[in-house]
């Protein structure tokens, strides 16, 4: 990191012999010997339970995987599928088969070639009980198979028409990776997946560092890549700083390079320094939200869960703790969706009244000596399970606030803290009346995932937090899935976000966003891959100073 | 454990102040040799740790707003007229919750050191009576105990029954009972030695007579010193729980958990996490400074 800037030839000289020295004294310890200018630090806000992003699916992993895996089709910022590992594809009439064909000249890291036999491969791991896939094997719950043809065309076959199939494959979470690799057992594979991709996993380090290196044969970028060939750096320190006061201190003090889940208290701070440089995108799907858990009670009452969204001041919560960072949500689906309508925005705005009213109406019509609400010797109880170091310090203290307005309307909300682990057994189990949650994807198929009654149950988290089955809603959302017809598509979807806000199925809170800062005085050009806005580290370039 | 006679040879005692040119009368001398014998610092601890106490008991004394009343149009505010200690993220008045918080956070302390006392009592005081193999098997218990640091042992607990206020002072408790364990152990074996058992024997008293009547309430004897001293490190103890999310829930103004809030607002409130932070330090310096100033009083009288 070289900050004088040499003014004559020896000076220089000087520099570079005086560099020199330093390369082989650094160098005894590390791999290679490089300037630190060839490191790219980037500090993520969320543990990574496990690296390959077919498992589980969570944000962190595939904000990871969008720098080593590649996938089979890519999207564009206006929703628009292009080519990528497959150069072309066609689907048949019935929209049930689509015909892949890929690429021949890309090789994974790990030097197995890929053909249409990795293809096979993949979805088969990601829908396979075993992989535990919540996203990706959600994702693909019409898929029945795939035929390799030959060593460059893959059918794969569908029990119904999807729609948003191209779209989901555009998701990091469908990466490919090698099918070499995919043989290991699931515990090896977390700990170093293989893909085809502009950097390569080569070492991890659990709860703190993922390191990476270039991919110097890479010759398979994206069309939404601003170059082709090996990335710029060399190599890539993927460091896991939940804290998030540490991880903002270390980019001011400029130990690394980006950030990601921004704490929003330091906003001003990083706006106002001219070293930092602030990406913010919402992101497309169902907003951040509190599940309401329809199957037991009291929210098997439909009174009981208006009556709760109608004591929350959601809003007033927002703008104390967030500082107006993220945007408020209150329908279905985020403003950054196709097909999302603001009618379902106002419905259930805090009305103090109303929800008293709801709530004598279920037959909570008595207080007990601490004000919450009873029925038949029986308080109103919700309890909620939560993981806090998976959440921004500023969820944290919204959840609190919704705790004390649920209060004043009679509700006594139980967060209940726990480790991610036993939190999420207890959302695949369905014991909790609230539960955190967002859904990122870039279709408002999203409505089916979390909605609809196939997703009531999976191998990994179960998507459909509220356990709300309507065979209306089902339908409504399959015909959407085979329609090809946008305005047909918007009617379904705008009766499917009706039926969902009818229901009082969530308690919605915020978009979901993409907030990263970003250090512009060693490098440039950090930018977010289109599909689910994660932060893309190949077009990144050094800068002189 | 000197036996002293002359009072002004106790540890610590600074108190014969030079220019005092008459001796206390001896019918003061109790009260006087009190005063005298009780450094500066121990008046402070005393005093602080009272003030601790009574917001404990009767906490509506001290408050002037609902520790638990949100406002976030008036979030972060520095400390000044009308919110003392500044309020939180959520807008709530951070010396409400502060005192609010001594009830549970001594409460907490003192349960888990109670559960630690019984359990270490249990196994140290059946060690020392018991003596041959069941002291030989008690002992090697409390080895491996010993072998896992206290917090870790504390932290089993929680991992095996759950997260909440009650098992973070089981959780204590159990990390605590080693180290009670051993030391009511020594002293069981010394009372047991002591004549006076002996000459209960000799009377022809039964076991349980002697058990009851005669080893315990010598053992007890400095229990009330290992009790405050420990009062202390189980409020940090439990505050370290309440800081991980383990042991009280929101809301509750608990100032272990108050601190783990303010945590990541260091750089643009720090009251939110300070004051807690020094009554956290207080309690337990408090707790500790009296405990040990009666620890050497005892001494010195035996």
């Amino acid at each position: 990191m070289t900050t004088a800037s040499p003014s004559t030839p020896r000076t220089l000289a000087l520099l570079a012999a005086a560099a020199g020295l330093l390369l082989t004294t650094s160098g005894c310890g590390g791999p290679a010997a490089a300037s630190e200018d060839d490191t790219f630090v980037f500090a993520t806000g969320k543990d990574i339970s496990c690296l390959d992003p077919h498992v589980n699916g969570d944000m962190p992993q595939a904000s990871l995987a969008a720098n080593y895996l590649d996938s089979l089709v890519s999207q564009d910022r206006e929703g628009a599928i292009h080519p990528w590992l497959a150069t072309e594809w066609s689907v048949s009439e019935d929209g049930l088969r689509y015909t892949f064909t890929v690429r021949d000249d890309v090789f994974f890291t790990d030097g197995t070639p890929f053909t249409a036999e990795a293809v096979k491969a993949n979805l088969d791991h990601m829908v396979d009980p075993d992989t535990q896939s919540g996203t990706a094997g959600g994702y693909l719950k019409p898929y029945v198979g795939t035929e390799v043809l030959d060593e460059r065309t893959a059918v794969v076959t569908l029990n119904r028409p999807y729609a948003a199939f191209l779209e989901v494959l555009a998701q990091p979470f469908l990466g490919i990776q090698s099918p070499e690799a995919l043989k290991r057992p699931l515990a090896e594979n977390c700990n170093s997946p293989v893909g085809t991709g502009p950097y390569k996993i080569v070492d991890y380090v659990q709860q703190s560092t993922v390191s990476l290196e270039r991919n110097e044969d890479y010759n398979s970028a994206p069309p939404y890549a601003q170059h082709t060939g090996p990335a710029h750096i060399e190599r890539v320190e993927w460091r896991i700083v939940p804290e998030d006061s540490t991880r903002y201190g270390l980019l001011r003090a400029g130990q690394v390079d980006a950030l990601d889940l921004m704490p929003s208290v330091h906003f001003a701070e990083a706006e106002a320094d001219p070293d930092v440089e602030l990406i913010l995108q919402d992101r497309p799907g169902n907003p951040t939200n509190l599940n309401l858990n329809t199957t037991r009670a009291p929210f098997d009452d439909l009174r009981v869960r208006k009556a709760f969204l109608h004591s929350a001041y959601v809003e007033a919560g927002i703008d104390s703790v967030y500082f107006g960072t993220v945007t408020p949500a209150s329908g279905p689906l985020s403003s950054a969706t196709t097909y999302y309508s603001p009618d379902f925005e106002d419905v259930y705005a805090p009305d103090p009244e109303e929800a008293a009213r709801l709530l004598d109406d279920a037959g909570w019509t008595e207080r007990d000596e601490e004000g919450y609400r009873v029925k038949d010797g029986e308080r109103l109880t919700l309890h909620f399970p939560y993981a806090p170091n998976s959440w921004p310090t500023a969820h944290q203290a919204l959840v609190t606030q919704i705790q004390a307005t649920a209060k004043k309307a009679g509700f006594e909300v139980l967060i209940e803290n726990g480790d991610l682990a036993s939190v999420s057994k207890r959302g695949n189990s369905s014991d909790y009346d609230l539960r955190a949650n967002y859904w990122n994807t870039n279709t408002a198929d999203v409505l089916r995932i979390v909605f609809s009654t196939e997703y009531t149950k999976s191998a990994g988290s179960v998507p459909n937090g509220s356990g709300f089955t309507d065979p209306e809603l089902d339908g409504i959302l399959g015909d959407a899935l085979a329609s090809e017809d946008p305005e047909v598509r918007a009617d379904l979807y705008y009766r499917a976000q009706q039926i969902v806000s009818d229901n009082a199925l969530q308690l919605r809170l915020y978009n979901q966003a993409s907030q990263l800062a970003f250090r512009t005085d060693d490098h440039a050009n950090l930018t977010l891959e289109p599909s689910l806005s994660l932060p893309y580290l190949y077009d990144v370039t050094a800068v002189d100073n | 454990m000197s036996i002293t006679l002359n009072p002004n040879s106790d540890t610590g005692t600074t108190a014969s102040a030079p220019g005092t040119p008459e001796p206390p009368r001896r019918t003061r001398t109790g009260a006087v040799r009190f005063v005298r014998n009780t450094p500066i610092g121990v008046w402070v601890a005393a005093a602080v740790l009272t003030f601790l106490v009574l917001a404990a008991i009767l906490p509506s004394v001290f408050l002037q707003q609902d520790p638990f009343e949100i406002d976030p149009a008036n979030a972060f505010a520095a400390p000044g007229a009308g919110h003392p200690f500044g309020t939180d993220q959520n807008g709530r008045d951070v010396f409400s919750r502060v005192i609010a918080g001594t009830g549970q956070s001594l409460l907490l302390g003192l349960a888990a050191t109670a559960i630690g006392l019984l359990l270490g009592g249990l196994l140290g005081i059946t060690a020392g009576i018991s003596g041959k193999w069941v002291d030989s098997a008690i002992c090697r218990f409390v080895e491996i105990l010993f072998a896992f640091p206290g917090l870790l042992l504390a932290l089993i607990v929680i991992a095996v029954s759950g997260t909440g206020v009650v098992t973070a002072a089981l959780a204590v408790g159990v990390g605590t009972a080693p180290g009670y364990a051993r030391m009511l152990r020594t002293q069981t074996l010394q009372v047991v030695a002591a004549p006076y058992v002996e000459t209960a024997l000799s009377l022809g008293r039964s076991r349980s007579h002697i058990l009851w009547h005669t080893i315990v309430p010598n053992v007890a004897r400095p229990l009330f010193v290992l009790v405050t001293l420990g009062i202390g490190q189980a409020i940090v103890w439990a505050s370290s729980l309440s800081f991980l999310g383990l042991g009280a829930q929101p809301p509750a103004a608990e100032w272990g958990a108050m601190l783990a809030d303010g945590r990541n607002y260091l750089q643009v409130a720090w009251w939110i996490a300070a004051f807690p932070g020094i009554f956290i330090t207080l309690a337990a310096l408090t707790t500790t400074v009296v405990g040990h100033h009666l620890q050497r009083r005892l001494e010195a009288e035996v």
